[in-house]
């Protein structure tokens, strides 16, 4: 078929993050190393660590200068729902890079975070997928 | 590895949208020429594709090779990927309310046809409903931190039917000898 990719677009990280038995989050996928909570905060803010080395190399997502921080990251978050039909619970996503506190490394870290409605920070019923594509 | 690739598509274009200090949108990335805002007012903007000279030209016609409908070369032509092929993903950055949400909860896209091209047209409101910018002018704001953009080419085709398949689970038709 015609190959209408014109530039770099890889896939660095894919996954399906969802919540053992205590409510700790666990991901299962390549590209992330390690997947914990915010702080204290109990539900709805998630940060994923990038595998050190390829893929999902941290290093692969350069740093930028405000607002362009991270202009060559792009991810894609889909919430799973609970239940037939499998309700959602979720209506806000946003999605972050965190810098390395490691000069030139770049974005080590994705942040997600979610909010049912009435707006207030939720893990989602089923889960979540996420997609992260790295560019040039 | 072993190919799953059933369904081919591919990435066109992909972008950042942000708000500049003077409040226009901007673009970062690729295969997109232009955004503007669609109506005086937050969250509403128009996106055009690269045209022309570059693969990711949805600005051409069809996929069929004949006058009207693209290049000679295979390339898509002029002004025209087909919308029904079209698949755009949009994903909110975070804002500056800790740990980092966004009050946008309806992220839509269409595709509108017009004589300037193949254009996307994106309305993001926020979860009472309003049209909200992705960000503030020039830096994130409690909205969010931008927004990302991804237009994929679902280059469908129709289901391979034309080669019987045969085996124990898999009859091609009923033959009688």
């Amino acid at each position: 078929m015609p190959d209408y990719s014109a530039f770099t677009f890889e896939p660095i990280v894919q996954g399906l993050v969802t919540f053992d038995a205590a409510g700790a989050p666990v991901f299962n996928g390549r590209g992330v190393s390690a997947i914990s909570r915010v702080g204290a905060i109990p539900a709805g803010a998630f940060i994923l660590q990038l595998d050190a080395g390829l893929p999902g190399n941290a290093g692969a997502v350069p740093p930028g200068v405000s607002p362009l921080a991270n202009p060559n990251v792009r991810t894609l978050i889909t919430t799973r729902g609970a239940g037939i039909p499998p309700i959602p619970n979720i209506v806000t996503k946003a999605v972050d890079y965190l810098l390395s506190p490691v000069p030139g490394v770049g974005a080590d870290r994705i942040l997600v975070v979610m909010q049912t409605f009435p707006i207030a920070l939720a893990d989602p019923a089923g889960g979540f997928e996420i997609v992260v594509w790295r560019t040039s | 590895m072993t190919d799953y690739a059933a369904a081919p598509i591919q990435p066109i274009a992909e972008a950042l949208l942000i708000i500049d200090a003077a409040g226009n949108p901007q673009l970062v990335g690729h295969g997109f020429s232009s955004v503007v805002r669609v109506l005086p007012g937050p969250g509403r903007f128009r996106i055009t594709f690269d045209e022309g000279v570059v693969p990711e030209d949805v600005g051409s016609g069809g996929l069929v090779n004949e006058p009207g409908f693209g290049y000679t070369d295979g390339r898509v032509g002029p002004n025209g990927v087909d919308p029904n092929k079209l698949r755009v993903a949009l994903t909110m950055r975070s804002g500056t309310t800790a740990p980092g949400s966004t009050t946008l909860a309806d992220l839509n896209a269409s595709v509108s046809v017009t004589p300037q091209g193949i254009q996307i047209d994106v309305a993001i409101a926020n979860f009472l409903d309003a049209p909200t910018d992705p960000m503030g002018a020039g830096a994130p704001n409690a909205n969010g931190g931008g927004l990302e953009i991804i237009a994929f080419y679902g280059n469908a085709t129709a289901d391979n039917f034309s080669q019987q398949l045969v085996g124990p689970n898999y009859q091609p038709v009923l033959q009688f000898p």
